[in-house]
């Protein structure tokens, strides 16, 4: 008990920051675990490691919204999401955490929303407990027993499951196993997905959601993290001989992705996301099923390295982005 | 030799509904392997394991014909099919057993069909039946894991009689079989082409639509609600093991299900690798199967889809029903 109490102290200093209630009421013998606000992390960027050795509690606050944003340099769009960023914010928990989610839809959203997270084990990945109608709040418990890195995304069924992914409903929560990932200089996160509006539209309108076009997976933008020229106008920045992770997730909402460096190959891939497994050396590409996930890892030089989906037409349609090594 | 010779009667009395020959004929010493009739099933039914140790004769009777059936609730389709069914029957042998696939080919049947048994054989292990005819091949189980047969006659073309249902899947067991699951299930993916029709039409190929790569439906088992109206079903505990299946022509399928992580995948069904752990969803390409299996912790339905979500408005999903107590330790709302 003694041992395990002062490495609880020594954790909870080192997190500080982000304690909400250090929460250490002894009841009947049993240390509590701490609980902790999430920081959350937006695009390209992701939270810190995990540096604790025990299991947290974590509280995660989202927001559904509906707003809108550019999609490329010449065309808004409607865009439903999280915390008004699409992808949405990154969620960083360990093995064994309670993670306590927080469900709000603003009170100006014209559809209900709810969230299914892949990491949750329970019907709907938590859909019902986590559904919220405009300007509600619901919330839900849930235990991570499993560890790698998720899709979360919105479930709703009407209008259709896939609108609301294809509008931007989606984020990725990273599950870090027992002893966390191994320490790397650098991290970011990429998600590749896919939009596709009506035809017949010009330079400066608001573009318009086309089912039909999804039916048909006739995408009219294929982006990284939901902008068709993010990632070439803020590039990644990493310095020589620093080792960079990319945790890459595919929300689709249909295509299957393929992640490749043009100028190196991977040093590592955890193939589908896995932890467990050791990883594949030396990958040109990275194939992600849709609804899937991958993490890849590679040592670089100086100079300009370019991500791209090769299929088809898509690093036209906006899979494209830099990495700038100095 | 004796003890050989023991385990062969013990199995033989263990599987006796489908024994067709004990054929113990000790010739020139040696013992030769009994014959066994296939238990085949209906998707989403696997047949039993193999419980035996040593190699048999499997014979496998198979029947290719064309009829009229429902794809949805609203059309019907022209099927070309293996034993009146879509997907055809799921097959099982252990690595190692000579298969006799007998295809016969129904009178009646406007085309001639075959089927594929290449990748299990790892040579070429085509049968052809005509119209009215029956055809035998007999070829060795060589390669181990859950694979795709099909049809790849060339008239009118190959795609054509895949893509009007003549697939299915087919497991080799490795020597000793797969390790024991509560639960096992067979799903298949398979996509159709069809020119536009009204509601109650029987709707026609196309095979521009092919081309196009624009699918009127993708669907599990054969029609657009098949696993809904009949849900999966097992309970808290038990771990399920399903074989899936794409058939293909045209799309990737990235196999996921909603609430619940595959425990372990065996990419492209090969069992002789290890398993990748803790997958959320499986990449699983045209004509591949592969095997995924996961511990049910909490009840509830769940819905198995490809994750490219589009294709769930044209069919492809499932539902799995699972009974038992709740974990609130695990799920629970606030």
């Amino acid at each position: 008990m003694s041992i395990s109490f002062s490495r609880y102290v020594r954790t909870a200093g080192l997190v500080g920051a982000f304690i909400m209630t250090p929460y250490l009421g002894i009841n009947a013998g049993v240390v509590s675990a701490e609980t902790i606000k999430a920081q959350l992390g937006f695009a390209p960027n992701v939270p810190p490691p995990i540096k604790r050795t025990e299991p947290a509690n974590i509280v995660v606050n989202l927001t559904a919204d509906e707003w809108t944003a550019p999609l490329s340099d010449d065309n808004n769009y409607e865009f439903w999401g999280f915390n008004k960023s699409v992808p949405g914010p990154m969620i960083r928990v360990m093995v064994g955490d309670t993670v306590e989610i927080r469900m709000k839809n603003n009170k100006d959203s014209k559809e209900s929303h709810n969230i299914d997270f892949h990491a949750i084990t329970g019907p709907g990945g938590g859909a019902s407990l986590l559904n919220s109608e405009p300007g509600q709040e619901s919330g839900g418990r849930f235990k991570m027993i499993i560890p790698g890195i998720f899709l979360y995304h919105c479930a709703t069924a009407s209008p259709s499951i896939p609108e609301h992914v294809a509008n931007g409903m989606y984020g990725t929560i990273i599950v870090e196993p027992a002893g966390g990932l191994k320490p790397v200089d650098k991290e970011f996160q990429i998600t590749e997905s896919e939009f596709y509006t009506k035809e017949g539209y010009s330079k400066g309108d608001t573009l318009e959601f086309s089912y039909e076009n999804g039916l048909d997976e006739r995408p009219s933008h294929v982006v990284y993290n939901g902008h068709a020229s993010s990632m070439v106008k803020t590039p990644l920045r990493a310095k020589a001989g620093e080792t960079v992770r990319i945790f890459f997730t595919n929300p689709g909402p249909n295509f299957v992705d393929s992640f490749q460096l043009l100028e190196q190959p991977f040093d590592r891939v955890y193939t589908e996301g896995s932890l467990n497994a050791p990883p594949a050396e030396n990958v040109k590409v990275a194939k992600v099923p849709a609804g899937g996930a991958v993490v890849v890892e590679f040592k670089v030089k100086a100079g300009t390295y370019t991500f791209v989906d090769p299929v088809k037409d898509r690093q036209k349609q906006g899979a494209l982005g830099l990495l700038k090594v100095d | 030799m004796p003890n050989s010779l023991f385990h062969n009667m013990r199995h033989a009395g263990l599987i006796s509904a489908l024994v067709m020959a004990p054929c113990l004929a000790i010739n020139a010493g040696v013992v030769s392997a009994e014959t066994i009739q296939a238990q085949l099933t209906k998707a989403p039914n696997v047949p039993a394991p193999i419980t035996r140790t040593q190699p048999a004769t499997v014979v496998v009777n198979l029947e290719a014909s064309e009829w009229v059936g429902p794809i949805s609730d609203d059309n019907n389709y022209e099927f070309w099919g293996i034993n009146g069914m879509v997907p055809g029957p799921m097959i099982r042998v252990m690595v190692g057993d000579t298969v006799e696939i007998r295809l016969k080919n129904k009178s009646g049947s406007k085309q001639s069909h075959n089927l594929d048994f290449t990748k299990v054989s790892g040579a070429a292990a085509l049968v052809n039946a005509e119209p009215g005819k029956e055809a035998q091949i007999t070829f060795k189980a060589a390669n181990q894991g859950v694979f795709v047969y099909q049809s790849s006659t060339a008239a009118p073309s190959n795609i054509q009689h895949v893509l009007s249902g003549m697939h299915g899947l087919i497991v080799v067991e490795p020597v000793g079989g797969l390790k024991p699951v509560e639960k096992e299930f067979y799903v298949m993916q398979s996509e159709f082409y069809m020119k536009d029709g009204k509601k109650n039409d029987t709707l026609v190929y196309s095979e521009q639509k092919v081309k196009d790569a624009d699918a009127s439906y993708i669907v599990h088992n054969g029609h657009m609600t098949a696993l809904v109206k009949v849900p999966l079903r097992s309970k808290v505990g038990e771990t399920t093991r399903w074989f899936y299946g794409n058939a293909g022509v045209n799309f990737d399928s990235s196999w996921h299900v909603i609430g619940e992580m595959l425990d372990r995948v065996w990419p492209a069904g090969n069992v002789a690798k290890a398993p990748l752990e803790h997958i959320q969803s499986t990449l699983v390409e045209p004509g591949q199967a592969t095997i995924g299996e996961f511990k049910g912790e909490m009840p509830g339905t769940f819905v198995s889809v490809d994750h490219s979500l589009f294709r769930t408005e044209k069919g492809a999903l499932g539902l799995l029903k699972i009974d038992g107590p709740t974990n609130p330790a695990l799920f629970k709302g606030l």
